[in-house]
Formats: structure tokens, C-alpha cells, sequence
């Protein structure tokens, strides 16, 4: 089970080699949070270790979501400025057909 | 800060690097030789000054090594005095929640110049010139890249927990701080709040999924060091945001609770108010106290009168809601005087912690040099049957002089909670008043309050 979720780990750490298919990014986290809290297991040791590894499964998550962020909001300007530059060479067009 | 006995506090015992000792009745901090280059980055990064200049830590000289308390000393430095130590279980929400944010706050600042909290108690920060501060200047240590925070476990403990519990449940859980020093254990705060706290995902994250990851944790044998590289900065900036996000979305209001009327101006005219407080100012100004403990203060109107002569004023309600009021308008007009405590009289915080002198009782905390007890007396003798006697016997070891308001038995209050009780009081009079409180303190003065027939008395101790 501890496999199991290094694995949805890595899935998070690298959202944009998940082929910008961000619903599987979704679904990733939020499998990471259920399967973390499948996984652990059933002896109490230290509530020290625990809080280590939590700390890095959420910080992981934390990070896949800031770097979602990040890339939506750049594919998001990227959109728009190749949205831009089709307005823009549209409307010379215009202007010299209203000529 | 007095009553302490010279050499190292009995509660500085945990940390290697160092530990606080009283000498001549100063306090001063011990740097030990094994924390002499972790000491020697944090003045020299950049990072003291700049927390220092922000009010985030507590500032402070060097003093002269001669003066170490015990062999191993690298460095002895003189921290400016605290006027008056209080502890998270005696503070109000927002009290709590401004200590969190300072904790985060340094934190952050700690990581921009290659430190880190290796610590996060909340019994580290204290109201130092109105404003939260870290005085404990040994919680740094560097900063690995690549490591989780070691400090997470005991933020969510000391903070997150108690204020979730407070926001979400009573906000009187806070004194269950009292029974856990080192915070809340996390699934006993994740059993006590509602199921809704799940939905707010700061809540779920850090709390409700930490506090299953400590119970149900098998990875025994790993070692935080073992977990090197998989904590990056980033990650690790993310984590700090989202703690201080889920601390910020919490909140708690006065207003919406049965403690909705503060002030307890109803028992007085407007008229009667003002010569009160007038009296207050004549009285303060004629006793020349260098402190004030202000009983049953409530939102801390008269001890805002002290604080504005520049006297350090420990302002104590029961009331959570009151403290916090008081608390609010403190940090909203940044007053430096105030001291808000939540402490019940009928019983006030014990002594805790390792043979009972970690945390130093409330009373321990004293004397003052002046306790005022307005509009107090009769809620100590009536509603808690607490005699004359044992009231000036408390109130003798809490200050050196005091102010206090007798509250007649025909005052409307009075005669309410009178009509409460199922016996009588027939020694709650002005005259037994007078008779006992006289064995314990010389009275100076005595006025009457205008459209009142209460009474303020100033009384010197014997």
C-alpha cells in the first residue's frame, strides 16, 4: 500500500507529463488523500513519524496544485494571446475590405 | 516575573542549546557551545534584525559570559524583560491565532535566510510591546533542504487544534490546553469537532488525516533525516500557506454567544461611570504602582486607564468572550501595556508541567503592585460563598496594595444574585467589610461613587 501511494505521489509531482489531462490530475489527488489514508497501517509507534510522512503527502499535493496553477494560468494566457493574434489578423482584413 | 529563585528556571530544560536563568533578578538566555554556529548564523543572516525590526522576536544584548550559569556556556545574552508571562491554556481565540500567525510569519522569514523553526510551541510566544513575539532566540537551527519541517506536528497541536476546537465547537475547549503541554493530541481534537470541518480542506489535511497518520503510522524505522529530498522548498512554501490559510479561515465572535453584554455599565448612570473612572485615575495616580492586575476586568476599560499611565496592566476575566474583546482592541490600536488573561479567580491556573514547576501557577505570577477588584466583590463572596476573610487574605498575596469596590446588599446586582441563593448572607455588610478587610491592609481613602451607593476604597498592605 505504501507503493501505492509513492506512486500517486509522483503522479502529482509532475501534473504536466500527465499529458495535460488535468480530470486524471484531479482524481490523482484526491486518490493520494484516500489512499494515504487507507495505507497507514494499524500499529501506533510514534505520532512523530506519522506527522513526517503526512507532512510530505500533503505538501506534495499542495505543490502538484500550485504547479496546476501555474500551468493553467499560462496555457490560459497562451490561449488568449493565440486568440489575440487571430483577432488581430482578422480585422486588417476587415479594414481593408471596408475600404 | 518575581519569586523566582536564582540559576535556571525549572521549565528551561528541554533544549540542548541552551536554557534561561535569573541572576540579580534579571533574566538572561544561555547559549550553549554546541549551538554556538546555529546562534552565530541567525545574527549574522540577517535574520535577528529583521525579525527584531518586525516585532517578531524578542530583541536582545549580549551580557558578559562571566555571567553563565553553567559550564558549556558559548554566549550569554540579556533578552528584554517580559512584563508579564502568560500561557496559551489563559488566552482568548484571537490571542491564539495571533501567536499561530507570529509562529508561521517567523518561519517564513526563518527559511529566507537559511534557518528553521525547530520548534513550534506555543508556549514560546508572549505579548512583548502589544504584539505576540518569539522569546525563546534558541528555536532556530539550519534550515536542510530537502527535510520536512520538524516543527509541523507541534503547530497543528498547539494551534490548529485549539483553535479549530474553539471555533467549531466551545470556545471555552481552550483551557483543555491545560491538561496537554505539548498541545492538543490531534485525534482527540479531530473526535470533538464537528464532521463538517472535513469539508474545508486546510481542516481535513491537517488535521483530520494528520491525526489518522499518527495513530495508524507503520514506517517505525524511518527517521526524519531518512526523508531527505523529499520535502522541496516549493513544497515546503506550499505547506506554510496553506497552514496559515486554514489559521486565517478560522474565526470566533463574541457577539454570537450568550456573553453578548459586556461592560457591566448598566449598574451605573452615565454619570456614575465617569466619576468612576475618574476615581480609578485619582487612585492609580496617588499609589504610584509599577503594576496592576485588574480582577474580573472584563472588556478592560479600567485597565486601559492604568495601561494609559504606561503601567504594564494584567487584565483577568473568566470570560473568553470578554478577553477577547479586550484582546481585539488591544491589537487593533496597538496598545503595549495589556495583558488579557482568561483565568477563573474561583480557582486560578495551577502550577503544571515536570514537578509542577514548568508552568508557574497564576498566583505564582504575582504580586502586583496593585490588584484592583471592581464590581468584583460580590460575585467572590455571594455567587462562589467565599468570606471576607479569605478574599483579603487572596487578594493581600496577589498585590501590594489594592483598589477595591464594595458592592452594597441592597445594589440591584447584589439583590439578583441573592435571590439565587437558598441561605443568607447576613455578614455582607459595609461595616464587616471594612472590619476584616482592615486586618489585612491599611485603608487610605475611600470615596463614593456618584448616583451610586457603591464604594471604592484604596488599601495599602500591613
Amino acid at each position: 500500500m505504501q507503493h501505492a501511494t509513492e506512486n500517486q505521489t509522483l503522479r502529482v509531482r509532475r501534473p504536466d507529463t500527465a499529458s495535460g489531462n488535468r480530470a486524471s490530475f484531479t482524481i490523482g489527488i484526491w486518490t493520494t488523500v484516500v489512499a494515504f489514508g487507507l495505507a497507514v497501517g494499524r500499529r501506533y509507534i510514534d505520532p512523530g513519524s506519522g506527522s513526517f510522512a503526512i507532512q510530505i503527502i500533503i505538501a506534495a499535493v499542495l505543490g502538484g496544485l500550485l504547479t496546476a496553477r501555474l500551468w493553467l494560468r499560462h496555457m490560459f494566457w497562451r490561449v488568449l494571446g493565440f486568440v489575440r493574434r487571430k483577432k488581430s489578423e482578422e480585422q486588417p482584413a476587415g479594414e481593408e475590405a471596408d475600404g | 516575573m518575581s519569586g523566582e529563585a536564582e540559576g535556571r528556571l525549572p521549565g528551561s530544560f528541554r533544549d540542548p542549546a541552551g536554557f534561561v536563568f535569573q541572576r540579580d533578578g534579571a533574566f538572561y538566555r544561555q547559549v550553549n557551545r554546541s549551538y554556538e554556529a546555529t546562534f552565530a548564523t541567525l545574527m549574522n543572516s540577517g535574520l535577528y534584525a529583521k525579525l527584531v525590526e518586525q516585532g517578531l522576536l524578542i530583541p536582545h544584548e549580549s551580557a558578559d559570559l562571566g555571567l553563565a550559569a553553567e559550564p558549556e556556556a558559548s554566549a550569554v545574552i540579556k533578552p528584554e524583560q517580559l512584563e508579564f508571562v502568560s500561557y496559551p491554556f489563559e488566552w482568548s481565540f484571537s490571542q491564539l491565532k495571533a501567536a499561530a500567525l507570529t509562529t508561521l510569519s517567523v518561519q517564513r522569514r526563518a527559511l529566507e535566510h537559511g534557518l528553521s523553526l525547530k520548534d513550534a510551541s506555543a508556549y514560546n510566544i508572549q505579548l512583548h510591546g502589544g504584539r505576540p513575539t518569539l522569546i525563546d532566540t534558541l528555536s532556530f537551527e539550519p534550515y536542510e533542504p530537502g527535510l520536512p519541517w520538524v516543527g509541523y506536528r507541534q503547530f497543528c497541536q498547539h494551534f490548529l487544534a485549539p483553535l479549530t476546537l474553539m471555533a467549531y465547537r466551545d470556545v471555552r475547549l481552550g483551557t483543555l490546553l491545560q491538561g496537554h503541554l505539548d498541545g492538543l493530541p490531534l485525534d482527540l481534537a479531530a473526535g470533538l469537532v464537528p464532521w463538517r470541518t472535513r469539508l474545508r480542506p486546510g481542516l481535513l489535511m491537517h488535521l483530520h488525516l494528520h491525526s489518522r497518520a499518527q495513530a495508524r503510522h507503520t514506517d517505525s524505522t524511518r527517521d526524519r533525516k531518512s526523508l531527505k529530498g523529499r520535502m522541496s522548498r516549493r513544497r515546503l512554501d506550499a505547506l506554510l500557506e496553506s497552514l496559515e490559510s486554514a489559521v486565517r479561515r478560522l474565526s470566533w465572535n463574541p457577539g454570537d454567544t450568550p456573553w453578548a453584554s459586556y461592560g457591566d455599565q448598566s449598574s451605573y448612570s452615565d454619570a456614575g461611570q465617569a466619576d468612576k473612572e475618574r476615581l480609578v485615575a485619582e487612585h492609580l495616580a496617588q499609589v504610584d504602582a509599577d503594576s496592576v492586575w485588574d480582577l474580573g476586568g472584563n472588556i478592560g476599560i479600567f485597565s486601559r486607564i492604568a495601561a494609559a499611565k504606561d503601567i504594564p496592566v494584567v487584565s483577568i476575566d473568566s470570560d473568553p468572550g470578554a478577553v477577547d474583546l479586550n484582546y481585539r482592541q488591544m491589537a487593533e490600536r496597538d496598545e503595549r501595556n495589556l495583558f488579557p488573561v482568561v483565568a477563573d479567580l474561583t480557582s486560578p491556573s495551577p502550577a503544571l508541567g515536570w514537578d509542577n514547576r514548568e508552568v508557574r501557577s497564576l498566583t505564582e505570577r504575582g504580586p502586583a503592585g496593585l490588584v484592583m477588584a471592581l464590581a468584583l466583590i460580590h460575585h467572590l463572596a455571594i455567587s462562589n460563598n467565599t468570606r471576607f476573610e479569605q478574599v483579603a487574605a487572596f487578594f493581600r498575596s496577589l498585590g501590594r496594595s489594592l483598589l477595591i469596590e464594595f458592592v452594597p446588599p441592597d445594589d440591584p446586582m447584589v439583590v439578583r444574585l441573592l435571590a439565587m441563593r437558598n441561605h443568607t448572607f447576613p455578614w455582607y455588610t459595609q461595616s464587616e467589610f471594612e472590619a476584616v478587610f482592615a486586618q489585612y491592609f491599611r485603608i487610605e481613602r475611600t470615596n463614593s461613587i456618584v448616583d451610586s451607593e457603591r464604594r471604592l476604597y484604596l488599601m495599602c498592605s500591613r
